[in-house]
């Protein structure tokens, strides 16, 4: 079926992704230009940057729920595609709170607030979705590997997101941050090196299906989750490290992290139907 | 009268024409391979019950990725490819 080489979707939404997260990548790369005094004041940024994020999480939401409907139930995949869809409604519920909270206030960051109860419920959520997945996979039958490269894989990820948690976690905890906003930057980079260990696994097995359909929605959806933690990671680091002029490289990692949920997820909606 | 047998590299071919575009050429190729292992198909010919074991086999295994309206469709592609290989024996 020639249809399904490419994807009619790509384009359009990378056009999106891109439009989305320009202002911070701009900020990024030339923070001190003229533009952000003026059309992309800091209360421009919030709003553009805040609203990105939610739309493409609600987008995301909303194509893996009706996803879940189309595969067999008590099926691994039904059940990944279940918890995902309850990861991201979590994820968006978090981030209409904090969005609200940010452009109300004209203020980037808010630490402890309720946002983070459903950005921390969303973690558990993922990971359990993704060991769904990995049980799918195996249950497939193809060839997907040997237990003993999976387990290679599961310690030398762990030993490198060990190895980033000293970095990220010791300046971190020497900081004078408040104790809570340090317990959620902790807890928020714990989680993540957890989902880390599952994505990593997936990322390697997805790896062995290049150029087909299948291929092209878990690297997307894979690839979500890495900006996604990159960006808790580095918020994490930043704030240890008292580096707030940093941040439009956290939140272009969030809008890139999301933005390639919804492209995942509309990748295996285009694919159901 | 049941079907001749299909010689098992142009059943493989076939099969892993309709995979491709889903699982990837390498990954196709190598689904359809590890079935045939899996079921002992390993001669040179193949016959109609092991074609519809191969095919089921498959099938199961994309409906975990397609869902079950597309795994469907994808396994009809596959019988479709077979009885036109089939077809072309004669």
């Amino acid at each position: 079926m020639n249809s399904m080489k490419g994807s009619r979707l790509t384009l359009p939404f990378l056009a999106v992704l891109l439009l989305a997260a320009f202002p911070s990548a701009l900020k990024t790369l030339a923070p001190d230009a003229a533009v952000f005094t003026s059309l992309l004041n800091p209360r421009a940024l919030l709003w553009i940057s805040g609203l990105a994020k939610l739309l493409f999480l609600v987008v995301a939401t909303g194509l893996a729920w009706r996803s879940s409907a189309l595969f067999e139930r008590k099926t691994p995949a039904h059940t990944g595609w279940r918890l995902l869809y309850l990861g991201l409604l979590s994820s968006s519920v978090a981030q209409a709170i904090l969005v609200t909270s940010q452009v109300s206030a004209a203020v980037p960051e808010f630490l402890a607030s309720p946002a983070d109860l459903f950005f921390l419920l969303s973690y558990p959520l993922f990971i359990t979705a993704l060991f769904a997945f990995l049980r799918a996979y195996r249950e497939s039958g193809y060839p997907l590997g040997t237990a003993a490269d999976r387990r290679a894989t599961v310690l030398i990820t762990a030993a490198v997101c060990a190895l980033i948690a000293v970095l990220v976690l010791k300046p971190l905890l020497g900081s004078a941050a408040p104790a809570l906003d340090k317990t959620l930057d902790i807890t928020y980079t714990l989680f993540d090196f957890v989902l880390l260990i599952p994505t990593v696994l997936l990322l390697r097995i997805t790896l062995r299906f290049p150029g087909g359909a299948v291929w092209r929605i878990w690297i997307a959806l894979l690839g979500g989750f890495v900006f996604v933690c990159a960006g808790d990671i580095l918020f994490a680091w930043f704030t240890g490290m008292s580096m707030p002029r940093l941040d439009p490289v956290v939140d272009l990692m969030y809008i890139v992290g999301y933005g390639c949920l919804a492209l995942g997820t509309a990748y295996q909606r285009e694919l159901l139907v | 009268m049941s079907a001749p047998p299909l010689k098992t590299a142009e059943v493989l071919d076939s099969i892993a024409g309709v995979l491709s575009p889903y699982l990837g050429k390498m990954m196709a190729r190598a689904s359809a391979g590890a079935h045939c292992k899996d079921l002992s198909i390993d001669g040179d010919l193949v016959d109609g019950q092991q074609v519809d074991a191969l095919i089921e086999r498959l099938g199961k295994g994309l409906n975990l990725f397609l869902g079950r309206d597309r795994s469907k469709l994808v396994v009809e592609e596959m019988r479709q490819a077979l009885a036109r290989l089939a077809g072309g024996m004669r």
